[in-house]
């Protein structure tokens, strides 16, 4: 059993990252909204209307993947978002795109394996 | 280094307007747009013969303008296209009134009222600025309009606008006048057609606009076949960029047998039910595109049942070019790939449907359907082990059997599938079998070719 809870300060940081590598391809559909809701409630407690206002900020703030990938500095935080990250881009067919952008943010955080 | 001035003579360049290719249908549509973004319930258009030649009206009851307003709207290029559009906003390049009206008539008049202010009126006459070479739109007001049915049209009006489209250039000069009046119905039945698609949403939807042509009602045409019987709704997804969100949904027409007649023909016939199939792209519920694949997949008869609606926002127009006469759209890289994805359902379902067909035809115990996978070939066999075949065969002698044998093979042979295919490509609810079974057809036959 995975521990439920991480603290609540990191989820915009990992949201962001995810959404940075789905919207990669230049869209983010559906099934990767619905698969990052998914994977961010199995660690925070957040609600769909939570969720949508992390989802419009991050199109507001035209924020970059290096940029949000320097607001995350803990390797077990790093190595979730990694994870969630590639689940929901995977969600309607992994784009090369999307994982080149996934491979990068792995680079910048020296998690290759 | 200087600047010179290498202004287009208004003179030629109104003429290279003109030739913009609208279709008829398409330019009273770019006018109808208009009237649609300035929250008209009622259009009619007016197609008709006068003793000054025939003239197209469109008449709204919309918000209409002030004299400002029209004077800016009936500039050429009164809008810059990289500007964001509002939502319901169906305008994209702010040319489509000039040029989808010179495309089809020589003179344009826009007459229009909006609440609190005088009717205001103004004029394009090409041949005036071809004269003049000079961008000069002519302007009035209601009373120097010498034309007492317009001015009737704004005595109970508190806004709305008249679009008015004389000298028209694209009919076809006839000998008799009655070439003229079959040429504009016509032209009006293409157009009941048109409006009542590419304008279904705005006609049943929650605004519901109502249309007039010639004083007929238009009823929208649903491409999705909604109201049909064994319509089927499919999987649907969105995908959001930075400026909107796209939404996507597939369907499955019900098939051409669930369907009457006269729904047949409402969609214009089973031709065009198959031509159909594929893409359905609506801006702002207006549709744009309407069928095919866009280069995604081949046309084919079996995957003439799929459908997909696509809703853009006009906020997306940057990503979807098209073209001064929205009559197409190019999609985004990005969009492309995840419509891809997306088409296997709906194509899937009517490849099912069409299969199901073609096993209840197998089931029949009369006809064998032998299908040469080796040289892939098919063909269609009287059965000969059929059981009222085989008692016939009992009590024959060896020449009467093979007599038999001889002309049922040759039925099978003859079957006149090329026949078959048109009627059941343009007709196929003509078609009627079931007339020829049954004990009272039977004994006509007995009567006619074995008792007499």
């Amino acid at each position: 059993m995975i521990e439920l809870m991480v603290d609540v300060r990191y989820l915009e940081p990992i949201a962001m990252v995810c959404l940075c590598v789905c919207f990669m391809d230049g869209v983010i559909s559906e099934e990767e909204e619905e698969a990052l809701f998914f994977e961010l409630s199995e660690y925070f407690s957040i609600g769909k209307a939570e969720f949508e206002d992390l989802v419009n900020k991050f199109f507001e703030s035209n924020v970059k993947l290096k940029t949000a990938a320097e607001n995350i500095s803990e390797n077990e935080i790093r190595k979730l978002a990694l994870s969630i990250a590639k689940v929901s881009a995977e969600a309607d067919g992994l784009d090369s795109r999307e994982n080149i952008a996934w491979q990068k943010i792995q680079k910048i955080w020296g998690l290759e394996k | 280094m200087k600047t010179v001035d290498a202004s287009p003579s208004p003179r030629s360049h109104i003429a290279m307007l003109s030739k913009i290719g609208y279709e008829f249908t398409s330019a009273v549509g770019d006018i109808v747009d208009n009237s649609i973004s300035a929250k008209a319930s009622l259009i009619e258009i007016s197609f008709l013969n006068s003793a000054k030649g025939p003239y197209l009206e469109i008449v709204d009851d919309g918000a209409g303008m002030d004299e400002d307003e029209l004077v800016r709207n009936m500039a050429i290029g009164c809008r810059d296209p990289n500007e964001d559009r509002a939502f319901g906003d169906l305008g994209r390049f702010g040319a489509g009134l000039k040029t989808a009206s010179f495309s089809q008539a020589r003179r344009l008049s826009v007459i229009t009222k909006k609440a609190k202010h005088k009717v205001t009126g103004a004029t394009w006459d090409l041949g005036y600025v071809q004269r003049v070479d000079r961008w000069a739109l002519q302007t009035y007001s209601l009373d120097e309009l010498d034309c007492p049915q317009l001015v009737k049209t704004f005595e109970d009006k508190s806004c709305g606008t008249v679009v008015r489209w004389d000298e028209l250039t694209n009919l076809a000069e006839g000998d008799h006048d009655a070439d003229l009046e079959n040429q504009i119905a016509e032209l009006c039945a293409e157009l009941h057609r048109y409006i009542g698609l590419y304008f279904h949403r705005f006609i049943s939807g929650k605004s519901g606009v109502k249309f007039l042509i010639n004083g007929a009602l238009v009823q929208p045409i649903d491409p999705f076949m909604r109201e049909v019987a064994g319509f089927e709704e499919g999987p649907s997804t969105s995908l959001r960029s930075r400026k909107g969100r796209i939404e996507i949904k597939a369907y499955q027409l019900p098939h051409i047998s669930n369907m009457t007649s006269q729904e047949i023909d409402a969609h214009g016939g089973r031709g065009a039910i198959r031509q159909g199939q594929g893409l359905y792209v609506y801006r702002e519920k207006r549709l744009i595109v309407a069928g095919g694949w866009m280069g995604l997949k081949q046309i084919e008869n079996l995957s003439d049942l799929a459908r997909i609606q696509i809703d853009i926002p006009a906020s997306l127009d940057h990503e979807w070019v098209t073209d001064v006469k929205k009559s197409s759209l190019q999609i985004p890289r990005k969009v492309r790939s995840k419509l891809k994805g997306l088409l296997n359902s709906p194509i899937r379902k009517s490849r099912k449907a069409y299969n199901f067909r073609g096993n209840l035809d197998e089931a029949s115990a009369l006809w064998n359907i032998r299908d040469g996978a080796r040289d892939d070939t098919i063909s269609y066999e009287i059965d000969f082990e059929n059981e009222k075949l085989e008692s016939v065969l009992e009590g024959l002698d060896v020449q009467k059997k093979r007599l038999l044998l001889d002309y049922l093979s040759s039925v099978s042979a003859d079957l006149p599938l090329n026949h078959i295919y048109s009627r059941m490509s343009d007709a196929p609810t003509k078609i009627d079998q079931s007339r020829l079974a049954g004990e009272e057809y039977l004994n006509s036959l007995y009567e006619v070719f074995a008792n007499g």
